[in-house]
């Protein structure tokens, strides 16, 4: 061992890398921008849940109004923005994403109560997204047992009723687990991050080795060498979904409902968007170092901001633009309501046309980008 | 007929001049010689040619078309210094698919320009596994499968030992013979000798065109090394 070839190595290799100041950036910048955003990812949802209520509560004549008492003890609690709503009112909102939950009181709420001391009520949730289900439940069960003790304090002498509250969901419910709500987030997550990485790479070896140069110097035109990519990387993405999706249903015993052609359509448009950013993104990478550098710029922000876990409508509002240009929001959005809601082509067209033009938009910077190689 | 005209063809990189103000001919069926040292813009002259890079001065028609057009393209062949080359695929694959880039060819002239080169034996080994001398035949063989009207090869004989150099000087001249015009750079004087007419460039400067004799009686020299050098040197 010789102290001072090891010095020299050590030294050599930190020359090379202040040197290459992207590398520096992305020792330091880069985990501190993202660290940033898990935090007010995670903390931004702990704000106020709008919860529908929808109080059809008869109250016994000339007895104490137990709905409506209940309904005011929400209202009272700050973790909640209560909105009175009717039934069919409370299935739009809940579709809209303009609440939660809902608390249904069936009309014979306060009888139930009062003569069979029981405390029956019905919660109502939409069900696709399992973080915000999960924040939902959380929520309620911290804030509920205080509200319900507030609004029956009038009972109360008479000793504890029995509380029977029924969990309904709009969407996926039991016979989905968690695993089954995660499959429409992380498959169009998986084809996105290797078709992204296989093109920009493939891409940049292209350039390296010179045979973009020589492609440039045949009459082929940009158009078709970038839709030539697109085609080919496509082939290896439809592949690739369709063994991750019958590996996750036949293997993981994923629980899906809609039709498998759609899943495909939305690949193959989240393939488009891909490909195109792999390209344009290449002319940004002088090597393959920094070409796998581009996952913690690219891939990690869409990971956290694409709705696939943190729901996009509970972030800070100036967070959601760009949740709202990442590719990944529109596919994962599509695939849960194709597989977990079991919609068809109609619901999932916004999403899809979205992605499209995104696409296009992409292979059309990609071409552009094609021209700078003439200098 | 002329099939490359340039006039005070210009490039320059921000504040450094490539190529400046080079007017040439390039007459049809004649091995046409790029000389000059490292850095002396015989690259950018030729990527101007193909199109490669915008020239930021004067003009050039190639095939009687601007440069900057693309449908000629499949009339010239190019060879770059670095084999250019998709180690991933086979000699044949290769070859097959910038054919198809020109508008395709026979499996008849596949095989045909395979033997040319004298790789027909691994026409289906991997590129990546060829040796550097191999890669440039294969090289050679995808510029020139499509049969273009015009060759432009960028020091397409480095790395190549002096047994296949001549090979390929065999081919250029039977290639020249049946009207192919093929303009080559090169630093070696004994590929210089056996050009039909040279240009110099030293600086991005054209400083000299001629036949090799002209060259040498120009330059005051006796051989073509000495008048290399005086070009080179600028002593002249």
């Amino acid at each position: 061992m010789n102290i001072s070839r090891m010095r020299m190595i050590a030294r050599r290799v930190v020359t090379q890398f202040r040197r290459d100041h992207r590398t520096m950036g992305l020792l330091l910048v880069v985990p501190i921008v993202l660290v940033s955003l898990l935090a007010i990812l995670v903390r931004s949802s702990a704000g106020a849940i709008n919860l529908g209520v929808v109080n059809n509560d008869a109250a016994v004549t000339g007895g104490p109004a137990l709905g409506s008492a209940l309904v005011s003890a929400l209202q009272a609690n700050d973790r909640f923005k209560v909105a009175q709503v009717t039934s069919a009112g409370a299935e739009t909102a809940l579709k809209d994403g303009r609440i939660k939950a809902a608390v249904v009181l069936g009309p014979d709420f306060t009888r139930t109560l009062v003569t069979d001391r029981r405390l029956t009520l019905q919660l109502v949730l939409e069900g696709s997204n399992p973080v915000d289900t999960m924040g939902v439940m959380q929520a309620l069960s911290q804030t509920a047992q205080q509200a319900l003790a507030t609004a029956i304090s009038p009972l109360q002498a008479q000793g504890s009723p029995a509380i029977d509250i029924q969990t309904k969901y709009l969407y996926g419910g039991p016979q989905f687990d968690t695993l089954d709500l995660f499959a429409p987030a992380y498959i169009p997550f998986f084809v996105f991050f290797v078709v992204f990485l296989l093109t920009c790479v493939s891409f940049l070896r292209e350039r390296l080795q010179g045979t973009l140069e020589r492609l440039m110097a045949t009459p082929v035109g940009r158009g078709e060498i970038v839709i030539g990519y697109t085609v080919g990387f496509g082939i290896f993405a439809l592949v690739q979904s369709l063994t991750i999706l019958l590996w996750s249903i036949y293997v993981l015993n994923i629980h899906y409902v809609g039709s498998l052609l759609l899943v495909f359509l939305v690949e193959a448009v989240l393939t488009i968007v891909a490909v195109g950013m792999g390209i344009f993104l290449s002319i940004f990478a002088r090597n393959e170092l920094q070409a796998v550098q581009f996952i913690p710029i690219v891939i990690v922000p869409q990971f956290l901001l694409s709705g696939l876990f943190w729901p996009i409508k509970d972030m800070p509002t100036w967070l959601q633009p760009f949740a709202y240009i990442m590719p990944l929001t529109y596919a994962a959005n599509a695939l849960r309501n194709v597989m977990v809601k079991g919609l068809g082509l109609t619901a999932i067209a916004p999403d899809a046309l979205l992605l499209l033009a995104l696409g296009v938009a992409m292979l059309l910077l990609a071409a552009a980008t094609l021209r700078r190689e003439i200098a | 007929m002329a099939v490359i005209v340039t006039d005070h063809l210009s490039k320059s990189f921000g504040t450094l001049i490539a190529v400046k103000d080079v007017t040439l001919q390039v007459e049809e069926g004649e091995i046409f010689g790029l000389l000059g040292p490292n850095g002396s813009g015989k690259t950018t002259l030729m990527r101007m040619l193909m199109g490669l890079v915008k020239p930021t001065g004067g003009a050039a028609t190639v095939l009687g078309h601007p440069v900057a057009e693309k449908a000629h393209l499949a009339q010239l062949g190019y060879m770059t210094q670095a084999g250019a080359l998709y180690g991933d695929l086979t000699v044949r694959e290769n070859i097959e698919f910038f054919a198809a880039m020109c508008g395709g060819v026979s499996k008849e002239r596949i095989a045909e320009v395979l033997a040319l080169v004298e790789l027909s034996d691994r026409a289906n080994s991997l590129v990546a596994t060829l040796s550097g001398g191999l890669k440039q035949r294969a090289s050679l063989a995808c510029a020139l499968v499509h049969q273009p009207r015009l060759l432009i090869l960028d020091e397409p004989t480095v790395g190549v030992d002096p047994t296949l150099r001549a090979e390929f000087w065999r081919h250029f001249r039977q290639l020249a013979a049946n009207g192919t015009t093929i303009v080559v750079s090169s630093h070696t004087m004994d590929e210089a000798e056996r050009c039909d007419r040279l240009a110099f460039l030293r600086q991005g400067v054209l400083l000299a065109v001629g036949t090799p004799q002209q060259i040498v009686s120009g330059a005051r020299a006796t051989r073509l090394e000495e008048a290399f050098l005086a070009y080179a040197g600028g002593l002249n």
